[in-house]
């Protein structure tokens, strides 16, 4: 009788383990979800700037997205172009690629995502916004960190 | 002896074992639990190139701002220094409250701000997405992008 309500005979509660692990798997699923689904998949030689103002950044939008890596090599003193893992030397040479990327998806408007180091100068930002403009795209986000990484 | 150890093995229970199982999901659980609250997403500053948007015939001239960023991170607003230069005053807030300031002197008088980043080029990218992270906090929009700083 008393054993329904999670009790014992003398009517003393009893701890359920079924119902807790329940409650823990859930839990544990709820976590794992939010952790994997919004960690960030960025080139790991680069340190994003942090801007938590900015807009999160969609992930609809990615289909339609050209993503520019930047990276800066402090002890060179060069800047790396990566255009989706693909290594430019010469920043100009990503025009025509840029354009061919463009003309692979006609109808849509793509958008080049620029994901620069953080102790880029501006002027290498500068060459890169105006070779996306050379290959004719009108759309340009500037990717930044939501927060400091933790280390 | 030989007798009691065989009757031992026989009695060892191999069936699921709840409370271990709980310990475990439980530590897993932990560990998402606090990679959550370290998760770094990202955000993106999104931003058309000049002259792709067609204009309307009415468009009133909107009031110009100019921000200027030199090589060590101190930002000018229309050629007066505001905030300290990078790490100190990151969140730049002098600038953001002027910015929101401008922002609600143009929407009472009915035009539109206007902002001109000519960032310096040796200033570091860190500090362009400091003050495009300020123009977001106070609303304004219309940000364009020049090489070298005015004279």
């Amino acid at each position: 009788m008393a054993s329904g309500g999670g009790g014992t005979e003398s009517g003393e509660p009893e701890f359920q383990i079924a119902p807790m692990v329940d409650v823990l798997l859930v839990l544990l699923i709820f976590f794992m979800c939010i952790t994997t689904a919004e960690i960030l998949k960025v080139d790991s030689s680069i340190t994003l700037p942090v801007s938590a103002s900015a807009k999160p950044h969609d992930p609809k939008m990615s289909k339609q997205e050209v993503a520019i890596n930047v990276r800066w090599d402090a002890k060179a003193s060069k800047a790396a172009f990566l255009v989706e893992d693909k290594e430019f030397k010469v920043p100009a040479e990503m025009v025509s690629y840029l354009i061919s990327r463009r003309e692979d998806k006609p109808g849509t408007n793509l958008r080049a995502l620029i994901r620069g180091d953080r102790e880029l100068p501006a002027a290498e930002i500068q060459k890169v916004m105006d070779i996306i403009g050379m290959a004719g795209y009108t759309d340009i986000a500037f990717s930044a960190a939501s927060k400091e990484k933790s280390k | 002896m030989k007798k009691h150890r065989r009757k031992e093995s026989s009695e060892v229970n191999l069936g699921f074992q709840i409370a271990p199982m709980v310990d475990v999901v439980f530590v897993i659980m932990l560990f998402f639990m606090v990679l959550a609250g370290a998760v770094q997403t990202e955000n993106t500053h999104n931003t058309k190139l000049p002259g792709t948007i067609p204009a309307k015939e009415d468009t009133p001239t909107p009031d110009e701002i100019a921000i200027r960023i030199e090589d060590d991170g101190q930002v000018f607003l229309n050629d007066e220094p505001v905030d300290r230069p990078a790490p100190a005053d990151k969140t730049l807030p002098e600038l953001a409250k002027n910015l929101v300031d401008l922002h609600n002197i143009s929407v009472a008088a009915n035009s539109e701000v206007m902002v001109t980043i000519y960032a310096n080029e040796l200033a570091r990218y860190e500090r362009v997405i400091d003050v495009l992270d300020a123009l977001t906090r106070s609303k304004i929009g219309n940000v364009t992008f020049q090489a070298v700083a005015p004279e």
